[in-house]
């Protein structure tokens, strides 16, 4: 089952490009929208915050972005979180091999799991399923 | 016991000197003229263990201290054998255990009537050990804090309050730089005239602090003494008191610089070291997310590129191929750059005026300048140069002033500020803008970090700070900013530490 909607949000715009068509090609998600900073993306959903149809299923998150960078993307989206119609799934998804980094996104509750670049098809898919998948 | 009999004779009018001399806490002998012993009282028993009859018929010589033969000999015996009145000499004696003890002798010749020489020798002798161990024991003390004050470079000092008595130690005067054959400096004024500025304001106010309240103090400041060495000292006083009252103050006065020093020099290595740490932790992160993202991507194309379909998505794989490439180049141009900074000729130190270079920044932020109508407003008159880097203070003063005016307030007129000075002897630089501020709360910690950027619609490179911060820190100082948003924004540079 693909995901219905997919939020990239990086702003690489070589990585959107390439991500988007990799799960289109792969049918792993329907509707695809990128931003390319953090706060783009913050808007989008406190702008939706009430419609089931257009929030994300999924969130694949970027830590290093210029202006709004992805752990302040999940400070303020813990504090809207209660106020969704539906609560997205974030991935953080980052070139970054530093264990400071992978530490810091395992201490985050409303981070679902990190994926390193490249990621590759099997990696989206073993992560997807957790989504499909109710939490333990 | 020919002494006895000669003695007995006054005994008959009433006066038994021998029980006197009997019962005679101190040791009396009689003596041959060379030294042989007539007669000993009993004290000789208590106050070496022999018995009388042990040492009679026997020269003291063979009991006194092989070091004390000589000064007893030519001191005493033959004075007194040669008929002068009496001497005082101080040696030791073997008792009958072998131990030493110091005695304190009179000796004193006895005279037949009519004769100019002697003819015996008389001695009363006290045991003087205990004065002589407590006195060695003074002596010994004396020295080990003498060695302690020398090598610790500290001394002691006491005032009384009443008559203001001052008592210094050799050292504290050694410190002063003064002769202590001078005496101490009694006048409080010029006692504290040692103290440079802010310290002798604190010096004082302890001293008094201590003198009216009892209040004990212990104080590191700098000192300059009569020389003109320039020091550290600590001082510590602390009060006597007696049935309630302080009479006196007294203390220690210890020079501290080479412990001051020491501090400073671990503290400098301390700040480099930290600085140098949190350059290769911001290098790690550039290289961990800014070079390794782009290889990531060329991963994934390489990848995509192998079931390609039509003519366009390989023109548009290529396209993406270069734009990697040329990201890349940006990256590593830049960390270039930085690593440059380091180890660059451009670090060479030349006197650097601040109105010259501010007059080339201007130049070539012309066109900014006027199509903005900023105004630019200079102080350098406390500090006009400073010896620094040429290329370094250009690159601080183009890129403060650019980003002051690309994050200039639409609603108003732009005025930069630039001000140049001393902070506790250290030039400092401050450039201070009425732009639209940075959220220091959201972006304090990114601020000087590459890439990042607090201004959504008017994004910058991310460039600028986080290379005046490495060019500023490669000379020994540093770089801070405080600002309040849609008020403004003031850099303060302190460019060396």
């Amino acid at each position: 089952m693909p995901i219905k909607n997919l939020h990239i949000v990086d702003d690489d715009r070589i990585y959107r490009k390439t991500t988007a068509s990799l799960l289109r090609r792969a049918d792993l998600a329907i509707n695809i929208t990128s931003f390319e900073d953090g706060i783009d993306a913050i808007e989008y959903i406190e702008a939706n915050a009430c419609s089931v149809e257009s929030l994300p299923d999924v969130i694949l998150l970027d830590i290093n972005m210029s202006f709004m960078d992805g752990w302040e993307f999940v400070r303020q989206f813990s504090t809207i979180k209660s106020k969704l119609a539906k609560v997205p799934t974030i991935f953080m998804v980052s070139s970054s091999t530093l264990e400071s980094d992978r530490s810091r996104v395992a201490k985050l509750h409303d981070v679902r799991g990190y994926l390193l670049k490249p990621v590759r098809l099997d990696d989206f898919r073993t992560a997807f399923k957790l989504v499909l998948a109710p939490p333990q | 016991m020919g002494y006895v009999k000669q003695a007995a004779k006054p005994a008959a009018k009433g006066l038994d000197f021998r029980q006197v001399v009997h019962k005679s806490l101190d040791l009396i002998c009689l003596h041959e003229l060379d030294g042989t012993y007539i007669y000993l009282n009993p004290s000789i028993y208590r106050m070496t263990g022999w018995r009388p009859e042990d040492l009679i018929g026997k020269n003291p010589y063979q009991y006194f201290h092989p070091e004390d033969l000589e000064r007893i000999r030519a001191e005493s015996h033959v004075k007194v054998v040669a008929g002068d009145t009496q001497t005082m000499s101080e040696f030791r004696f073997r008792c009958a255990d072998g131990q030493y003890i110091w005695l304190e002798t009179l000796t004193q010749p006895l005279f037949r009537e009519g004769e100019a020489l002697p003819y015996q020798l008389y001695t009363t002798s006290r045991n003087i050990s205990r004065r002589i161990n407590l006195h060695n024991k003074l002596q010994t003390q004396q020295h080990v804090w003498e060695e302690a004050s020398k090598m610790g470079r500290i001394g002691s000092w006491e005032v009384d309050v009443q008559t203001g008595k001052l008592h210094w130690s050799k050292m504290v005067f050694e410190i002063h730089g003064l002769d202590p054959t001078a005496g101490p400096v009694t006048n409080v004024d010029r006692a504290v005239s040692f103290f440079p500025g802010e310290a002798r304001t604190i010096i004082l106010e302890k001293i008094a602090a201590c003198m009216e309240r009892g209040i004990p103090y212990d104080v590191r400041l700098p000192f300059v003494n009569a020389q003109g060495d320039e020091l550290y000292v600590r001082a510590i006083g602390k009060p006597r008191k007696q049935n309630g009252q302080i009479v006196k103050i007294y203390g220690v006065f210890q020079d501290v610089t080479s412990e001051f020093q020491l501090n400073r020099e671990l503290e400098t290595a301390n700040r480099r070291l930290t600085i140098q740490r949190d350059q290769l932790m911001d290098f790690n992160h550039i290289i961990a997310h800014n070079l390794r993202a782009p290889i990531a991507s060329l991963s994934v194309i390489n990848q995509m590129i192998q079931d390609i379909e039509t003519k366009e998505d390989l023109v548009q794989y290529q396209q993406m191929l270069s734009e990697l490439a040329e990201t890349m180049k940006i990256t590593v141009d830049d960390l270039l750059d930085i690593v440059k900074i380091r180890h660059s000729e451009a670090r060479e130190l030349a006197d650097v005026s601040f109105p010259l270079i501010l007059e080339k920044v201007l130049r070539l932020l012309k066109p900014q300048i006027t199509q903005q109508k900023a105004a630019i407003e200079s102080d350098f008159s406390v500090l006009e140069q400073i010896h620094y880097s040429v290329p370094f203070l250009e690159s601080i003063f183009l890129n403060l002033l650019s980003n002051a005016l690309k994050y200039a307030h639409p609603d108003r007129k732009a005025i930069i500020k630039i001000r140049s000075y001393r902070e506790q002897g250290k030039p400092c630089l401050l450039v201070s803008d009425n732009g639209i501020g940075i959220d220091l709360e959201r972006n304090g910690h990114k601020v000087f970090k590459l890439y990042k950027t607090f201004h959504r619609h008017k994004r910058g490179k991310g460039f600028g700070l986080f290379l005046i911060k490495n060019q500023i820190e490669a000379m020994g100082g540093s770089i801070q900013v405080e600002s309040v948003v849609n008020q403004g924004t003031t850099f303060k540079i302190v460019f060396t530490i």
